[in-house]
Order: structure tokens, then C-alpha cells, then sequence
């Protein structure tokens, strides 16, 4: 929806907000805490991740990164994403 | 019958039942309403049937406050008043408007929503609107193509609106205020000073000056005020009338009206976004994005509504680095030239354009400038000021709209970077609706408010207020239709009173 440039600013800007996840296991693990992704590849999870971010937004577990109101684990994805981008 | 006050001799004395000063919306909408009556209405206007820059210029004044339009140009000062160049935008208040919001300092109506209802109806036909609906399901029920977004109604609801052609007073109801037998319409009829009794207990009369320094005087059974919400109170205040309490001109609100933020949708909604959308002179009704009564509480947070209004990409730029000087702007667009690309196709990027209630606020105030007009009239000085509560709404709005958004699955919502700041002041986008609120406010009690809830001016027994300066709150939609249906109830209330 916003673009490889736009999610990698978010990524940085969420790693420089929370240091302590600024490294790829750490993140995966807090994506995939509390069941998302189930049993399935990482690839099959899309369902329990969209859940997970849904579960988010209803929970108030929300960050404003670069003017963006996004899930905390959108917010994750974003900051795997500029680690491995 | 019209009547143009220069053609009178100095000296000359009116007198009728009623006197309403000011032919706007609010004065039209009472003298129509006692047309064929067995009372004397004079309805007295300060311009002329058509605009004339020496009148308009009797309305200039100072701004001291936040920037803000130039006076003479916010107000149209000829018969019709502001309606000769308004857009016709119509919404009702909501129910939370008129409580007392213990987060909201001066809240509170001495009348409730249920008290507008009736006036609201009669409101509609007189602004050439249509059936007495504002809620979205019977807007869907006319055209099933005006579909509201699926977000939680408990959550964000779609507000409606309908669109007035919108109605010139001044043209619309001319025929039936010159063809009146019992209205007396008299044009550049200034009036510079009420008087009162000697007891200061109510009017004797009025004092209407003309450009050529002719004065006629003005004597009637009952005054009305409905010159708008700066003049209102500038002639009270030149007056000192009214003003025991230190509240008129006081109180001075509008609705905040600046971009706020961006929406980009998942995907385009299979039904269309007719529900949002506005064509000018062809939308009859739509909606707008407003946060329901319940998480307004919980925010302690005020009222208001967002626009979504349709952009293409490559606007994102220009929204988000509007604060920034022109070569700043042109670097970045070069520095981030693959943001555009990035962005979604046209049809699904919004910017999200808002309008906010203002809190009441004693410090903004309209008062007496040391400068004096060509009648020799002290003019306005206008200290518009807002207040940190301004700011909250603004963030939680676009938070709680953000997170709807994506719980919903519809999309997400970026914020503008003046709102997530912790700079306390307002960017250079900062703007008003051109609606004047406030400066006479009604409240039970003299030590609160100007007039009581019948619209009349405490302690003066003889003299009413109609229009936008007698709103405690304003609400988050324009005022037009309030006060109409406001201007309605207090011709209803002036009747029984002369009966």
C-alpha cells in the first residue's frame, strides 16, 4: 500500500524508537509472539499475521511512525524489512 | 416595503412593534416569519441592496489575535447579508453540542438538541434543503449509491450533510419582504447606539446614523440584534449595554478547517465513494468522517467532522512538506523521487481535510479598537485565540480514525507532522470556516452568558439576540441552520411574548 521507500523510513524510524528489537531475531519473535503465524512456512502466515494487525488497531496497540497510524506489528514488519531490504 | 434611509429628513423617528437590526439571515428569517401579522416589524439594514465598498469598509478592523481573514471580507454588509456569498453547507448539531463536557471549560446549552428539533424542521425549506434527514441509512434509502464506509458506527459514524443552492436571502426572499405591508425594510439604516431607559432596564430607542451625518431615530416595543456575531457585540459594546458581567464580545469561536492528514485505502470500495464525494451545485447531500459522542468522552476530546477529498499521488509532496520554503520542497521531491511511485493509484489516496469545534474560550474576545469608521463608530479588534484542547482533538481524532482504519481493513491514515509535534503553535495552513460564534452566549445565569435561553439580553427587558453570537458551543459543522432554526424559535418566543 505505501511502497518499499516509505516502509523502509518507517522500519528505521520504529528501530530508532525501540532500540532494544533493533536486530532481525528479535523482531520475528515479536511478530510471531502469541500465535501469529501458525503452524505454516513463514510464507503461509499472511492470514494470522493480517489477525494479529486487525487484533492491534481493535487493542489500541498502535504507533504514529512517520505520521503513519500503524499496528505494533506492522510496525515490526516494517523494521524487518528495512533490516533485510 | 423597502424604504431607503437617506431619502428621510434628519430627525425623523420610526417607530413599530419590532425592530430588528441587521437583515442576514437571522433578521430576514424573523420578519418573515411576522409577515401578514397585525404588528409593525421594521427590519432595519445598515448596507444597501447590493454590495458598495464605502458600507463593506464600515466593517474593517484590527487583528490581533491569530491570523485571520480580513473583517470586511468575512461579512457581507448589504441586504442578505453573508448569505450573498455563502456555499449552502447544512448539518445539524449533535446531542453532545449542547451538554456540559466536564473536559470542555464554558460547555453546556441551557436547551437541549430535543428543544432545535421542531425549528430545525422549519429550518430546512427556508434554506431550500431537502426532507428533515441527516443520518446516512435514509440518505442510502433515497440513493442506494451513497454507501458509508464499514467502520464501526460506536467508533467513527458518517455524519451528513445537505447543501442549500445555496439560498441568497437577500434575492430569495425580496419579493416577500418589499411586498410585506406590515415590514418596513429601510437600507443603509446604520445603527450606532441602543439607548437605554433611565434605569437601564430596557431599550428606548435606537440611533441610526447615515454617511452624510443624517441621524433618525428608532423607537419600538421590542429590539432584535441579528447583525452577526462581531457586529452583535460591537454594539453592545459601543453601547456599554449588556456588559455588566464583562462577557460581551467574549467567547469568539470558529471552526478550526485545515488539512490534517491522508488516507489511502486497501483497495477501492465495490460500492464507490458517491457518500464522500462533492460536486457543487449537484450533490444534494453527503457525509463526512465524525467520532461518536462516546469516544469523544473518553478522549475528552471536542466535536468535529473530516472531509475526505479525492488527490492524486504526486499531491502527497506537496500536503507533506507544505510548511517548508519552495527550494526545501524541491530538493526533497528531487532527494525522494521514488516516493511517488510508490504511492497507490488515484482512487484510493484521500486527503483527509478537517473541521473542528473550537472550545469556548473567554480570551478570544472581539472588542473596541481606538480606530473609528466613517459614522464614527469605534471599529472591531478580533483576538482570536485557541487553546491546547484544539490541539488534543486534533491528534486523538486522527489517532482514533487511524486505528478504526485498520481494524476495519479499509486503509491506513497518516497523520501531518503539525499535529504529531510538540510545538504548541499552529502552522501557517491554520484557517477558519468564516464562521463567527460566540460573542453574546446564552446562558441561564447573567454572570455566564449575555442572553437568557430565549435569546434575550440579561437585565434588558426589551432586547433579543439572534444568530451565531449567541451559541454557548459551536459545534464541529457550520452554524447556518442553527442559527435559522434558532432565529425561528426566538420569533416563536417574541410572539407569545407581544401577544
Amino acid at each position: 500500500m505505501l511502497g518499499p521507500e516509505r516502509v523502509r523510513e518507517i522500519g528505521v524510524q520504529y528501530r530508532r524508537l525501540v532500540p532494544a528489537e533493533n536486530d532481525r531475531i528479535r523482531l520475528r519473535a515479536a511478530i510471531l509472539a502469541g500465535g501469529a503465524g501458525g503452524a505454516g512456512g513463514w510464507g503461509g502466515r499472511a492470514p494470522s499475521l493480517a489477525a494479529k494487525v486487525r487484533s492491534d488497531f481493535a487493542a489500541g496497540r498502535t504507533l504514529l511512525l512517520n505520521g503513519w497510524v500503524l499496528s505494533a506489528t506492522e510496525a515490526r514488519q516494517c523494521a524487518l524489512f528495512s533490516l533485510l531490504a | 416595503m423597502h424604504i431607503d434611509a437617506r431619502t428621510l429628513p434628519n430627525g425623523t423617528l420610526l417607530e413599530g412593534d419590532v425592530c430588528i437590526v441587521g437583515a442576514g439571515a437571522a433578521g430576514i428569517t424573523i420578519a418573515r416569519e411576522w409577515i401578514g401579522s397585525h404588528r409593525k416589524v421594521l427590519l432595519l439594514e445598515g448596507g444597501g441592496l447590493q454590495y458598495e465598498p464605502a458600507m463593506q469598509d464600515l466593517y474593517r478592523g484590527e487583528i490581533v489575535g491569530l491570523p485571520y481573514f480580513p473583517l470586511e471580507a468575512a461579512r457581507l454588509h448589504f441586504f442578505g447579508g453573508t448569505t450573498g456569498h455563502w456555499a449552502g453547507w447544512c448539518a445539524t448539531f449533535d446531542a453532545i453540542d449542547f451538554e456540559k463536557r466536564d473536559w470542555v471549560p464554558h460547555s453546556g446549552w441551557p436547551i437541549r438538541r430535543e428543544h432545535l428539533d421542531p425549528f430545525y424542521v422549519r429550518a430546512q425549506p427556508l434554506l431550500q434543503l431537502g426532507p428533515y434527514e441527516y443520518t446516512a441509512a435514509a440518505w442510502h434509502r433515497r440513493d442506494p449509491a451513497l454507501v458509508p464506509l464499514a467502520l464501526d458506527p460506536r467508533v467513527v459514524w458518517t455524519k451528513m450533510w445537505q447543501f442549500s443552492p445555496p439560498t441568497r436571502f437577500g434575492t430569495t426572499y425580496r419579493d416577500a419582504i418589499f411586498g410585506a405591508r406590515n415590514v418596513e425594510l429601510y437600507t443603509h439604516a446604520n445603527v450606532c447606539e441602543i439607548e437605554p431607559n433611565d434605569t437601564v432596564t430596557a431599550v428606548q430607542g435606537l440611533r441610526v446614523r447615515g454617511l452624510d451625518a443624517k441621524e433618525i431615530r428608532v423607537r419600538a416595543r421590542h429590539y432584535v440584534l441579528a447583525c452577526c456575531s462581531i457586529q452583535n457585540a460591537r454594539l453592545l459594546l459601543a453601547s456599554r449595554l449588556g456588559n455588566a458581567n464583562d462577557l460581551v464580545g467574549r467567547f469568539f469561536m470558529e471552526h478550526i478547517e485545515m488539512p490534517g492528514g491522508h488516507l489511502v485505502l486497501a483497495a477501492s470500495p465495490t460500492a464507490g465513494m458517491k457518500m464522500y464525494e462533492m460536486n457543487y451545485g449537484v450533490t444534494k447531500a453527503r457525509g463526512e468522517l465524525a467520532l461518536h459522542a462516546a469516544i469523544q468522552r473518553e478522549q475528552r476530546m471536542l466535536n468535529g467532522t473530516v472531509s475526505l477529498e479525492p488527490g492524486a499521488p504526486d499531491e502527497v509532496a506537496k500536503s507533506t512538506f507544505q510548511a517548508m520554503p519552495p527550494d526545501a520542497v524541491a530538493k526533497m521531491r528531487e532527494s525522494r523521487a521514488s516516493v511517488a511511485a510508490d504511492l497507490p493509484p488515484a482512487g484510493r489516496f484521500f486527503h483527509v481535510i478537517s473541521r473542528l469545534e473550537q472550545s469556548p474560550n473567554p480570551h478570544s474576545r472581539v472588542s473596541l479598537s481606538t480606530e473609528r469608521d466613517a459614522l464614527g463608530m469605534p471599529r472591531v479588534k478580533l483576538d482570536w485565540r485557541l487553546t491546547d484542547l484544539e490541539k488534543h482533538t486534533f491528534r486523538a481524532f486522527y489517532e482514533v480514525l487511524g486505528r478504526e482504519f485498520g481494524r476495519s481493513g479499509l486503509g491506513r491514515v497518516q497523520v501531518l507532522d503539525w499535529i504529531t509535534s510538540a510545538d504548541p503553535g499552529w502552522p501557517s495552513t491554520l484557517g477558519g470556516g468564516w464562521h463567527h460564534m460566540g460573542t453574546t452566549r446564552m446562558h441561564e445565569s447573567p454572570r455566564w452568558g449575555v442572553v437568557d435561553p430565549n435569546c434575550q439580553v440579561h437585565g434588558l427587558a426589551n432586547l433579543s439576540i439572534a444568530g451565531a453570537s449567541v451559541f454557548p458551543t459551536g459545534g464541529g459543522v457550520n452554524p447556518t441552520l442553527t442559527l435559522v432554526a434558532l432565529s425561528l424559535r426566538l420569533s416563536d418566543s417574541l410572539k407569545r411574548k407581544l401577544a
